[in-house]
């Protein structure tokens, strides 16, 4: 299985979290509060694009709201792949940090 | 609050794609844009959005461009595909609408070049005509005159600080001699600010001094090259001789550019009016009208309001002559007319200059050409949807593979204008090599030159382009409607609705043809009425050389016995005026039993002995004139019958009644029978022919027997160049000049005759067109009818009968719109043909006739096929 970039990985969580409200404009939010940076919108459409196209997410037209001008919201949901996804990079860096911790503590 | 973001920018971005991805991202935008708004204010919001459109734009851009060339590149191989496959539509399409497109053009470049008269002067946009209504001096039929009287330019200039430049001419005809070389030449006698008012290209001379001296000689670059060939023609003296033979010597000041063509007036040679006889008693006289006034307004002065002052010009001036003192009521109204309209507005003007326009032909031309375009856009529509069946296929393709109805209508409309850009290269074809003809056929020269101008060509695209669309719209809205499931299924069939509209189309295209049709034959009768009626003039035969040679007029007698001598000179006579064109009137007073007020407007017209006799003009009453009974001291009378009633005689008491006309005392001997001796157009007004033996006359006329009309013209010419060594020998037949009185007539009889011809071969086209393809939907129809026992006839009747129902239907509804158009056309000349129902019948017979033949070439076709032919594919 391909390993998620950082920036997959961290959407991938927003969406999971966000639940119905995983559309562009929380997603950001999310990313920005997680981060602390600030992604722009353009930035995070790559990925939401490639993660559909990958299988990982799926998305679905939601109500219109009058602050978008009456256009629907593009709702994203993780689908079981994209769920494995992101269980195998959490497996990924559970492997990779074991023993790291107390060094990283022990520094600091 | 307003939380929207930038109209223009969403817009652009809107704009930029369809698809449900790109909505709910402008979506997010607008509620991104909202949030900046709160966090940072309208300007970082603006200005985010802003940069949002630079980013997302050249790539979308980018990207629809590419889509919309591939998928037009594939429109236009689907376009020529069906072209090719259809070879017999795609003819009747395309020369449909190349014939329709070459009407146009080609009258679009005449109505252009009738609208581009006068327009070459440099201020033509604010020079005006002074015309003048002179009331109760009505002359053929108006009371407006082109005239003015001579102070008028430059007193008009010196009392009103609007008028920039005044000049006033009038026309001349001379002789101009150098050396042995000697012309007879048309001329202007101006004055005032000539060469400000009007702009000519000059060769030598300088326009603002040219004219000044009363002396002075301006030519055009012909007359130049005529009469001195390639000298400097500048400082060298003219003489001018007037038909009185007083002879005036100039000297040439300036050369100038022949007069453009569309020129309303035209001259070879200016020459000042200071030299002319009544010069200075014109200048004073104000009830006398005889040059044409022009003034070019400043820039800043409005016509309204200097029209406002011309009563008050008029009543100081004009008013104060000894004649309106005595006339008042007669006092002349002047109005202002624009040089640039003087061309195709003049219908009402006595005395316009030699034009031949007419606003209503440019009406009316438009209209033509408008109709035949509209008939050849309707063959496309009509064909286009009767096949939409057999394309009905590939719309159901294309739709469901995704193509929504504008990529479908851009589809059909692109098809249209493949079309018409083919049709059009056609057109161009025929009339680069018609244009010539097309000219001749108007009267007016169109060279090809306008080939040169981008002007032409953009109007000839625009039109082609425009045409397409027009044309294509309606299959486009037709075909791009089909619901892609039942077309599939193969359930669509020809709807109601459009049969409906496409017999409509048809019905439009015949009744205008009709309409035409009834139009040309109206046409055709009345102008072969005029050229045939009996005028109680004989016009055959009859020569008249016009001549001004004083000389030649005071041996008149010698000249006459040695014309006689020719054994093929019937009889010779003279007349002042064109025996067919009699149009000098007069005003009498004080005849026999009349009392002091009563006064008589009448035509007047001095001829010599023998008059009467040639033209075999009928007397009703007395004699005609005669030599035997002939007496220097009195003049000679006839009238005609139509100024007994003024007059207050019955034909036998005006005989012996003393008269008095142009000064000249004398009796009435005779009464003739009225005759036209002006145009058909008019009444025939009351008329005296007088006997003038005294004065000069202008028209020898000859009476002719034999065939070789070249020979006894260069003997004719032989015996007048004896006696008139230094004029030039002119001369017309009557006959001919009769026809010239109604030249424009026949031009538009000739023009009217092919497009109602052209009119008739699209319509017929279309027709075809749809027969065919009618009788091809039913040929397995026909297969089963024919092996059930139809005959030929039958079939025929089967397939004609929906189409000639049509025809009829047209006919019906164009007869009482042709009779209302015919009969407003005829109501311009006094003596016209009556409609007969019989034009109608002809009419009506022809087209059907014609539309028969059309959709019968397709039904015997299919009748005679064999049956077998048409069913075993079964």
């Amino acid at each position: 299985m391909k390993l998620l970039t950082r920036t997959e990985e961290f959407i991938l969580l927003a969406v999971w979290k966000l639940q119905d409200e995983a559309y562009s404009i929380p997603i950001q939010e999310k990313l920005n509060e997680i981060t602390d940076k600030d992604w722009s919108l353009g930035g995070i459409y790559m990925p939401l694009e490639r993660l559909e196209k990958r299988g990982y997410l799926k998305s679905s037209l939601s109500d219109s709201t009058p602050e978008r001008g009456g256009r629907h919201k593009r709702i994203y949901s993780l689908t079981p792949s994209g769920k494995e996804a992101l269980r195998y990079a959490y497996e990924v860096q559970q492997t990779i940090w074991s023993g790291v911790p107390q060094l990283m503590f022990g520094l600091s | 609050m307003n939380m929207k973001p930038p109209k223009l920018a969403e817009k652009i971005l809107s704009k930029l794609q369809y698809d449900d991805v790109w909505k709910t991202t402008l979506g997010d935008f607008e509620e991104y844009y909202s949030y900046i708004k709160e966090k940072e204010g309208k300007a970082a919001a603006n200005r985010w959005y802003w940069q949002q459109v630079v980013r997302y734009a050249p790539s979308k851009i980018i990207h629809k461009i590419y889509w919309s060339v591939s998928m037009f590149k594939n429109y236009l191989k689907i376009a020529f595909r069906s072209l090719k496959k259809q070879k017999s539509y795609s003819f009747i399409n395309i020369f449909g609408l190349a014939i329709g497109l070459t009407c146009f053009v080609l009258i679009g470049l005449f109505i252009q070049y009738e609208l581009s008269y006068d327009t070459f002067h440099k201020n033509s946009d604010r020079t005006y005509r002074v015309v003048a209504k002179q009331p109760g001096n009505e002359y053929q039929g108006s009371e407006w005159f082109a005239l003015t009287p001579t102070a008028m330019a430059t007193t008009l200039k010196r009392d009103f600080p609007e008028v920039e430049t005044a000049a006033y001419f009038g026309q001349t005809r001379t002789l101009l001699t150098v050396d042995d070389l000697t012309f007879n030449e048309r001329g202007l006698i101006a004055d005032g600010d000539f060469f400000q008012t009007f702009s000519y290209q000059w060769y030598a001379g300088n326009s603002n001094t040219a004219l000044t001296d009363p002396n002075s000689i301006i030519l055009t670059q012909t007359m130049a090259q005529l009469l001195f060939g390639d000298e400097n023609p500048i400082g060298k003296s003219v003489d001018q001789v007037y038909g009185t033979g007083k002879e005036v010597t100039k000297t040439i000041t300036g050369v100038i550019a022949d007069p453009p063509k569309n020129s309303h007036f035209n001259f070879r040679f200016i020459v000042n009016d200071q030299t002319t006889p009544y010069y200075k008693y014109n200048l004073n006289e104000w009830s006398n009208t005889n040059v044409y006034t022009f003034i070019t307004l400043n820039e800043e002065a409005s016509v309204k309001e200097f029209s406002e002052k011309l009563p008050g010009f008029a009543d100081t001036y004009i008013a104060a002559s000894d004649y309106y003192q005595s006339n008042p009521e007669k006092l002349p109204i002047h109005e202002l007319q624009p040089l640039e309209d003087i061309h195709l507005k003049s219908s009402y003007l006595n005395f316009n200059p030699g034009s031949s326009g007419d606003i209503r032909y440019v009406y009316m031309f438009s209209i033509i050409a408008i109709i035949i375009l509209l008939i050849a856009c309707v063959n496309y529509m009509n064909l286009s949807t009767a096949r939409s069946l057999t394309r009905a296929k590939e719309v159901g393709v294309r739709k469901a593979s995704g193509a929504i109805r504008s990529n479908l209508m851009m589809q059909f409309i692109s098809e249209a204008v493949v079309i018409s850009l083919l049709s059009i290269i056609a057109a161009a074809s025929i009339i680069v090599a018609f244009l010539p003809t097309f000219g001749e056929l108007v009267g007016r020269e169109l060279t090809s030159q306008v080939f040169l101008s981008w002007k032409f060509w953009g109007f000839t695209l625009t039109t082609s382009l425009f045409v397409g669309i027009i044309s294509g719209s309606y299959p486009a809205f037709y075909m791009s409607r089909l619901k892609p499931a039942l077309i599939l299924k193969s359930q669509v069939k020809g709807g109601k609705g459009n049969i409906f509209l496409r017999n409509l189309l048809v019905v439009g295209q015949f009744t205008i043809t009709i309409v035409l049709l009834i139009g040309s034959i109206v046409v055709f009768k009345q102008l072969d009425y005029i050229r045939t009626t009996d005028t109680g003039l004989e016009r055959d035969r009859v020569i008249a050389i016009s001549t001004t040679d004083s000389e030649l007029w005071d041996r008149f007698e010698t000249v006459k016995s040695e014309l006689l001598k020719k054994p093929f000179v019937e009889s010779v006579s003279s007349s002042q005026f064109d025996p067919v064109y009699m149009s000098s009137r007069t005003t009498i007073s004080g005849w026999e039993g009349s009392d002091d007020e009563e006064k008589l407007q009448i035509y007047i017209s001095p001829v010599g002995f023998g008059f009467i006799e040639m033209l075999d003009v009928e007397i009703v009453a007395g004699r005609s004139f005669d030599e035997s009974f002939y007496k220097e001291t009195s003049a000679d009378f006839l009238v005609n019958e139509a100024a007994l009633p003024g007059l207050g005689w019955t034909k036998e008491e005006a005989l012996g009644k003393s008269f008095s006309a142009w000064g000249n005392e004398g009796t009435i001997v005779g009464v003739v029978k009225d005759f036209n001796f002006l145009s058909l157009y008019q009444e025939i007004a009351p008329l005296t022919i007088m006997l003038s033996n005294k004065y000069h006359q202008r028209y020898v006329l000859v009476k002719v027997t034999g065939s070789d009309v070249q020979e006894t013209i260069t003997s004719l010419e032989a015996t007048f160049k004896e006696f008139s060594p230094s004029f030039p020998f002119s001369y017309s037949f009557l006959d001919d000049s009769y026809e010239n009185m109604y030249r424009s007539d026949l031009r538009l009889g000739t023009i009217f005759n092919y497009f109602t011809l052209l009119a008739l071969v699209i319509a017929s086209l279309g027709l075809f067109g749809l027969a065919t393809f009618v009788t091809e939907q039913r040929t397995r129809e026909i297969g089963i009818r024919k092996v059930l026992g139809a005959d030929l006839l039958q079939i025929i009747s089967l397939l004609n009968k929906d189409f000639l129902k049509l025809v009829v239907l047209s006919f019906l509804i164009a007869a009482p719109i042709g009779w209302f158009v015919a009969q407003n056309w005829l109501q311009d000349f006094a003596f016209r043909i009556e409609l007969s129902p019989i034009t109608f019948i002809i009419a009506g017979l022809f087209t059907i006739a014609v539309a028969l033949a059309t959709v019968s070439y397709k039904s015997v076709k299919t009748g005679l096929a064999n049956p077998i032919d048409s069913l075993k594919n079964e």
